[in-house]
């Protein structure tokens, strides 16, 4: 099946003082409808601007140095602001960690989701429904600060798929709630998958939640995507260094009695000034005289593909 | 082995407004806990369980309604008690760079409770090295601005903050809410060589359960300002006798694509308190209520030797088929 939604080579840089922060690096990626994909990695790693630039919606210092992003085969990069304008929201709905800022705090709920959907009321409350709101008729009169972090952020699901969009992207869609909340919301997303016949794109830093609701993971470190496969592989067949590290050192995986926690020494290395070898370099355990001298190859192999020079092994 | 933080029936009311009202919201309800020399007890609960309440209660930052506050086996009753107390028991907060004034360097930052509490400091740029040096953090990074840190350097110059005056108690709330897992991983493994090192007692809030498995020898859990369950950590991970706390150990995501939950652990949200449940308060949400549970609110409980729990009835398997039916 073509993919609803490919990334290829894409490269975005911010000008800062003093050069040219290189956020997001010849990264390519498809997501097909009906698929979870997850872009997991740590702050600073470029999944934020991966994002906004899935949704077209990068912020003005950002310069898109080379590559494409095709929805159904446009390159959405290379249309006129007005177009682009209609594809956003449209057919690629994004949802943000907090969805508080993204209401406006004097309308109520319903004003707003009739306002940017130009839905009628009993398909706002059915689509509220739908996500888990008790009592959606009610729901539709209330302020978003009189709803809970949860409750907003089923709502704020229930926005992106009024628009009935080819593209769901849901940026750390529940780090700023409780784990019971989580549970739920983890729930409410795997249970979209049988009724929403779009691709979803979670990003996130969390592995619980990437292990429980996506089918191929990206894996990214210093703005270039290091490994990409289907969960199980990533999680019990990691190749990449950096993957069998972040995996290591979460606390969830870790037997207690060992006492000590892994870590990853070092840290991310400078994106204005990146060395000439590979970006993992300094904190790989296992580099060869190769990783010092030339950057990686992306290696594919059997649905999956490793940035390394080690290769898949 | 003695104890350090020691409350008792402790009681939090806050007024619940309007004019010349005289309603109070009961915020924490009756809470007894202990924290021994060197130990760490861990509170956990979800958002508005109380957790953060307790914390302010214990520093004099919230004044309490009923019980008593003991450290170091003192009752603390007036300011000035509440005073020894913060020089001796230090509060590491949730947002690490926020709580760091951006105008200071971090060298002076360091040694400010000196200053605060108006301790002797005659060399603060060696002392200052000293508390970096123990947080695992170079010297150089004293001249820089809270704004130029990485968070796990300002987590990190939190805790060196809060070291400074050699505390006994660590009171510290989401130590690593918002940390990637490489360098929460750094900070959990500072909290326990500074344990081991220096005897440092902890109390941590938090709702992170795989840092409660870590970091906790006891878990004390929080529901609507009740303590529900109290235990040693590892027996109450292997079998949790009240069943709240048994779904918040389920809806813990794993990080194994193998072992996805079908079916949800917990439903709804915690209930209002303004609106509490009548009978057990966890009975709207709990798998397993009888009537008995919607009419008579359960006591805290010994369940066998060191555990107590708040059910009527505790230690039984939660009902797996109960819970397949899809519901968001």
């Amino acid at each position: 099946m073509t993919p609803v939604l490919s990334v290829e080579n894409l490269s975005v840089a911010y000008r800062v003082p003093g050069g040219t922060l290189q956020a997001v690096r010849d990264v390519t990626l498809s997501v097909r409808r009906g698929e979870v994909l997850g872009i997991m990695g740590e702050s600073g790693c470029g999944k934020s601007t991966l994002a906004a630039a899935m949704i077209n919606l990068l912020p003005p210092g950002a310069v898109i140095s080379q590559g494409a992003v095709r929805l159904n085969g446009t390159d959405m990069l290379t249309l006129p602001p007005a177009a682009q304008r209609a594809l956003r929201g449209r057919s690629v709905a994004m949802v943000f960690q907090d969805p508080m800022t993204a209401f406006n705090p004097v309308l109520t709920i319903g004003r707003q989701l009739a306002d940017f959907t130009g839905a009628q009321e009993p398909r706002l409350v059915d689509m509220l429904a739908r996500v888990g709101i008790p009592d959606a008729a009610r729901c539709l009169d209330r302020f978003p600060h009189e709803l809970s972090g949860g409750m907003r952020q089923r709502v704020a699901i229930a926005a992106a798929l009024l628009m009935q969009p080819e593209v769901l992207i849901a940026d750390e869609p529940t780090t700023a709630l409780d784990v019971t909340m989580e549970a739920q919301i983890i729930h409410l997303l795997r249970d979209l998958r049988t009724t929403f016949d779009g691709a979803i794109v979670i990003v996130t830093h969390h592995l619980g939640v990437i292990a429980e609701l996506c089918d191929r993971v990206a894996v990214m470190y210093a703005g270039e995507v290091v490994e990409d496969g289907p969960v199980d592989a990533i999680f019990h067949d990691p190749q990449h260094p950096y993957t069998r590290a972040l995996l290591a050192c979460d606390p969830a995986v870790v037997d207690p009695a060992s006492g000590r926690l892994p870590t990853i020494a070092g840290r991310l290395p400078d994106l204005t000034a990146l060395p000439p070898g590979c970006a993992f370099l300094p904190r790989c355990t296992v580099a060869l005289a190769a990783c010092r001298t030339a950057p990686p190859q992306l290696r594919p192999a059997e649905g999956r593909s490793v940035l390394c020079h080690r290769g898949a092994a | 082995m003695t104890t350090v933080l020691d409350l008792a029936g402790l009681s939090v009311d806050l007024p619940l407004g309007g004019f010349l009202s005289r309603a109070r919201l009961p915020i924490l309800q009756d809470v007894t806990l202990s924290v021994a020399r060197g130990e760490s007890v861990a509170l956990v609960g979800e958002s508005g369980s109380g957790k953060t309440t307790l914390a302010r209660a214990v520093m004099g930052l919230q004044p309490i309604s009923a019980g008593a506050v003991r450290f170091d086996g003192q009752p603390v009753t007036g300011p000035a008690d509440h005073a020894r107390l913060r020089r001796d028991a230090a509060m590491m907060f949730q947002d690490a760079t926020a709580s760091l004034s951006p105008r200071l360097t971090v060298g002076y930052l360091v040694t400010e409770p000196f200053r605060i509490h108006r301790q002797p400091l005659p060399d603060p740029a060696r002392t200052a090295r000293d508390l970096l040096a123990a947080v695992g953090l170079p010297a150089a990074i004293a001249q820089r601005y809270p704004h130029e840190l990485s968070g796990g350097q300002a987590r990190r110059v939190g805790v060196a903050r809060a070291l400074a005056l050699r505390p006994r108690l660590l009171i510290a709330d989401e130590p690593t809410a918002g940390l990637d897992v490489s360098v929460q991983a750094e900070v959990l493994n500072l909290l326990s060589d500074l344990r081991r090192d220096m005897g440092l007692a902890y109390l941590i809030i938090t709702h992170n359960l795989a840092l409660v498995r870590h970091v906790a020898d006891r878990i004390v859990v929080l529901y609507l300002g009740r303590v529900v369950e109290e235990g040693p950590t590892a027996q109450v991970f292997a079998a949790p006798a009240h069943p709240y706390t048994a779904s918040l150990i389920a809806a813990e995501p794993k990080p194994d694509p193998r072992k996805r939950r079908a079916d949800l652990a917990i439903r709804g949200e915690v209930p209002s308190v303004l609106n509490r449940p009548k009978g057990c308060e966890f009975h709207t949400r709990c798998p397993m209520a009888r009537d008995i549970c919607r009419q008579m609110a359960p006591a805290l409980a010994p369940t066998a030797p060191d555990r107590l729990a708040r059910c009527h009835f505790p230690n039984q398997p939660q009902h797996k088929e109960d819970h397949h039916a899809v519901e968001h």
